[in-house]
């Protein structure tokens, strides 16, 4: 991979596979956390920039770009799997 | 040798994610900046309003509201009164039919007469700038990750300095790169827990919109339902029967009681003329960091309470305390002067940290270092018009509000205009000249600007600077005595530009090393 297609690569890494990265742990948080509605939202919702700002540097700090999508994906991934039963679950009520 | 590659992949992110959201980020941190003073910059903006009258009390202002509305509006749906305040002096009376748009006049409080002040957006239009550049949705989320890139940049920028007590004591003028080092530095350390609280709470503000996976979660796509959960619905139908409206005044006082003294700061009268009329007292949130309206509501026809929310759900009163702390209702005048100084010094943060990146890549003889020639000479002129040409366009945005005719139809679009054209021309003309020039001439223009905006207001039929001070008007003599003193800096450093020598003959006192503290960008 080119010098700039990386450099692309990695941006393109913090941004949307942080954003996904966030979306997921938000939604994966606002399900699991045994609270009511309103504070499920509002809790979740108001931790979320931790995440992406984090997400961002492990981006940048990741020895390659292809570990950089890594690091972001498989936790996405990860959040996805342990937020599917309660999704399900709450589809069908 | 694992931490070092850790530190440079932090100053690698630090430089590049702060080059090129950088000039964005300055237009946001500016505007933001000027937000803390929008209604000031409103009342400038509307010199008819300059020479109003105080109430005699908040029943009086209220009384005259309601005279307007019973006579000019009887049969709508719902009446809007907004008391004055010390930041907007004017009382509103606002009508709206159905769920239709709200029609709003604007009254002198003292003589209960319209006051017909020109057509404008005020420093509302900072305020949309500041939050979404003005582009809707895309522009929210086009801030939001500028936002998201500047706690990635504060954050490997503080990863990236072993000594950040000492560099903020460390000042060494007219060294070229190392004075813009340490100016980034100290201005970076000064408002370090201020840019990262307001930097993270205004990413926080938009968060159901950007990531929604909690509410969607939760309530489907069922928005309706997720703020009912929050702010209860106190409002109820009416009953079709006539019967008259209680005089209005005197509900202020019941109200008070309720969400506490001299903090009712509007009320909403729906039905008026119906059985089923509703007075509904809202509070202001100016003695609490929770940006909340407590709200209390009482029969229009016997005065009753009826109902009130002063409590909130524990999560979204925290919520909340960010968006309060982002714009900074609380705590008055010193807070408000608070928040702008340190919006001033993250904006020379901003700047500070695009000259020393073009800087930096410039030997002392004008070889260009790292990057192309071309790629630095087009980050030197974005540089310009990102930074002198966006307060240049601020600045004429002013001139605009007080030059364009006070009846010309669609004048707050056309003010709006003004704006983007000087912004946009101030980009070629930043192309086209010599990079010092540049920055020199929109400096200059700019300083001049700044500089006559008090003459400018007083020959326009604002209130003239020495006649508001004397009677006290702090919003008119703010605004000007503020743009007066950002034009006397600008005019130095325009003029301070002038006389520096060039680059290539810069002073090489120091090896070339020790130009390159460590871990710096």
């Amino acid at each position: 991979m080119g010098r700039a297609a990386g450099i692309v690569s990695r941006v393109l890494a913090a941004l949307l596979g942080g954003w996904l990265l966030t979306f997921s742990a938000v939604g994966a948080a606002a399900l699991w956390l045994p609270a009511s509605n309103a504070h499920a939202v509002y809790a979740t919702g108001s931790l979320a920039f931790v995440v992406w700002t984090v997400a961002v540097l492990v981006a940048f700090a990741a020895r390659s770009a292809g570990r950089a999508w890594l690091w972001m994906l498989l936790p996405t991934f990860g959040l996805a799997i342990v937020a599917l039963p309660r999704l399900l679950g709450r589809l069908a009520s | 040798m694992k931490e070092n590659s850790f530190t440079q992949s932090m100053a690698w992110l630090h430089t590049w994610a702060g080059l090129v959201i950088g000039w964005l980020l300055f237009a946001i941190v500016f505007a933001g900046t000027l937000s803390v003073y929008a209604p000031e910059i409103t009342r400038w903006m509307q010199p008819e309003t300059h020479r109003a009258g105080a109430a005699p009390s908040r029943e009086a202002a209220i009384a005259v509201a309601e005279h307007w509305l019973r006579a000019h509006a009887a049969q709508a749906d719902t009446w809007h009164i907004g008391l004055p305040s010390a930041r907007a002096p004017l009382v509103e009376a606002g009508w709206r039919q159905g769920r239709g748009p709200e029609t709003e006049v604007h009254l002198d409080p003292a003589s209960g007469e319209v006051v017909l002040a020109r057509e404008t957006e005020g420093g509302e239009h900072f305020v949309r700038l500041h939050a979404n550049l003005r582009g809707g949705t895309l522009g929210v989320w086009v801030v939001t990750v500028a936002t998201v890139a500047m706690l990635a940049a504060i954050i490997s920028g503080i990863i990236i300095h072993k000594k950040i007590f000492k560099d903020f004591f460390t000042f060494r003028p007219g060294k070229g790169q190392r004075s813009w080092l340490d100016a980034h530095n100290a201005s970076g350390v000064l408002t370090l827990p201020f840019l990262l609280m307001i930097a993270y709470t205004g990413a926080t503000i938009a968060f159901m919109q950007v990531v929604p996976s909690g509410l969607l979660a939760r309530y489907g796509t069922n928005f309706g339902a997720a703020r009912a959960d929050v702010v209860r619905n106190l409002a109820q139908p009416p009953k079709h029967e006539a019967a008259p409206l209680l005089p209005l005044a005197p509900f202020l006082a019941r109200a008070e009681t309720v969400l506490g003294a001299q903090h009712v700061d509007g009320l909403v009268i729906r039905h008026p003329g119906d059985a089923g009329a509703q007075v509904e007292a809202q509070r202001d949130f100016s003695d609490r960091l929770a940006a909340v309206a407590d709200r209390a509501v009482f029969s229009g026809v016997d005065g009753r309470r009826l109902d009130q929310q002063t409590d909130w759900n524990g999560s979204a009163y925290a919520y909340r305390s960010l968006v309060g702390m982002h714009i900074a209702q609380f705590g008055g005048a010193w807070v408000y002067a608070l928040y702008f100084v340190s919006g001033l010094a993250g904006s020379a943060l901003v700047a500070t940290g695009l000259v020393l990146f073009t800087v930096k890549r410039k030997k002392a003889d004008g070889r260009v270092t790292e990057i192309s020639p071309r790629f630095h000479r087009a980050a030197e002129s974005l540089n310009v018009a990102a930074v002198a040409g966006l307060m240049l366009a601020c600045a004429a945005y002013l001139w605009a509000n007080r030059l364009l005719p006070a009846e010309l139809p669609a004048r707050g679009a056309r003010e709006i205009q003004a704006f983007f054209i000087v912004w946009l021309l101030t980009v070629p003309h930043a192309f086209l000249r010599p990079a010092r020039q540049a920055w020199r001439e929109q400096l200059l223009i700019l300083a001049l600007l700044c500089l006559l905006l008090p003459v400018l207001n007083a020959l326009t039929g604002g209130l003239p600077l020495p006649q508001a001070l004397v009677a006290g008007n702090a919003q008119v003599a703010g605004v000007d005595l503020a743009a007066f003193g950002l034009g006397a800096l600008m005019l130095a450093a325009a003029l301070r530009i002038g006389r520096a020598r060039p680059a290539r003959a810069g002073r090489r006192n120091a090896p070339a090393q020790a130009l390159q503290p460590s871990g710096s960008p």
